[in-house]
């Protein structure tokens, strides 16, 4: 297992994810380590494996998962529509294949596609909105 | 918006999954007015969503705390593996092997044989 690999993809893919799904930094980064744990404490050689999208999708779920359980103790907005932002984030920004993203956010693909147009155009608002357009 | 082209659709739902166009809808995309329109106002919203997306970045501090969490609980699981290997390499099979092998060693010298046949004739003298 290489230490520096895990804390890349801890740093650059799972925190941002999380981020994105909750939107408050210090609950993200305790998702993020907090699933890194429940790896190590399960299947700790799985790490080494770190590279392989299998092992990706199985950490983007177990985020979502634990986002889910958690949201009712989060202080932030409980209107975040979590599964479609795991939905959007997940096929606009990291490219994975809707069947993958279909399976973490227990959707059909089609409600994956309307999810990714609905967080797009609801950003695309907020964002007019905030710049006075 | 009234769709006035039959490519327009195609290359919203491309670049709304953030995908690459086709070299042939490219080519048309150059040639046909409405299709340019809505390529250029999807790209507009990609780039507003882009800078939005990357606000949700760890910031240079938050790596460098996750960078020490996560090496701290991998260190400290690395260190215990370690410590497992070398308490079993310590006891193991093998070990218990060589040390029957290397006493079965010391017992070709000829004083040892000979302690050993004084000790097996006593016994069968004794049956
Ligand atoms: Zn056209």
């Amino acid at each position: 297992m290489e230490v520096a690999k895990v804390s890349e993809f801890i740093n650059e893919k799972c925190y941002h994810f999380a981020n994105f799904l909750v939107d408050d930094d210090l609950q993200a980064s305790q998702l993020a380590l907090d699933v890194m744990q429940s790896f190590l404490a399960e299947a700790p050689e799985s790490l080494s494996k770190i590279e392989t999208d299998a092992l990706r999708f199985e950490f983007f779920k177990r985020i979502y998962k634990l986002a889910s359980v958690r949201r009712n103790h989060f202080k932030v907005d409980q209107h975040l529509d979590l599964s479609g932002r795991a939905a959007f984030f997940l096929t606009y920004v990291y490219q994975m294949p809707l069947l993958e993203v279909a399976k973490i956010t227990a959707s059909t693909e089609e409600q994956i596609l309307a999810k990714v147009v609905s967080v797009r155009n609801s950003i695309l608002s907020e964002q007019s909105k905030e710049r006075g357009l | 918006m009234e769709n006035h082209c039959v490519h327009e659709r195609t290359i919203g739902s491309n670049l709304l999954k953030n995908s690459n166009l086709s070299d042939s809808l490219r080519v048309h995309i150059s040639d046909c007015v409405h299709c340019q329109k809505k390529y250029d106002l999807i790209c507009h919203e990609n780039s507003i969503i882009k800078e939005e997306v990357e606000r949700y970045r760890a910031s240079i501090d938050m790596k460098d705390h996750l960078t020490r969490e996560v090496s701290l609980q991998l260190e400290s699981y690395l260190e215990e593996v370690e410590k497992v290997a070398k308490f079993k390499k310590r006891y193991s099979f093998g070990s218990l092997k060589e040390n029957i092998v290397s006493f079965g060693k010391g017992l070709t010298d000829p004083i040892s044989l000979f302690i050993l046949f004084v000790i097996a004739a006593f016994y069968l003298i004794q049956i």
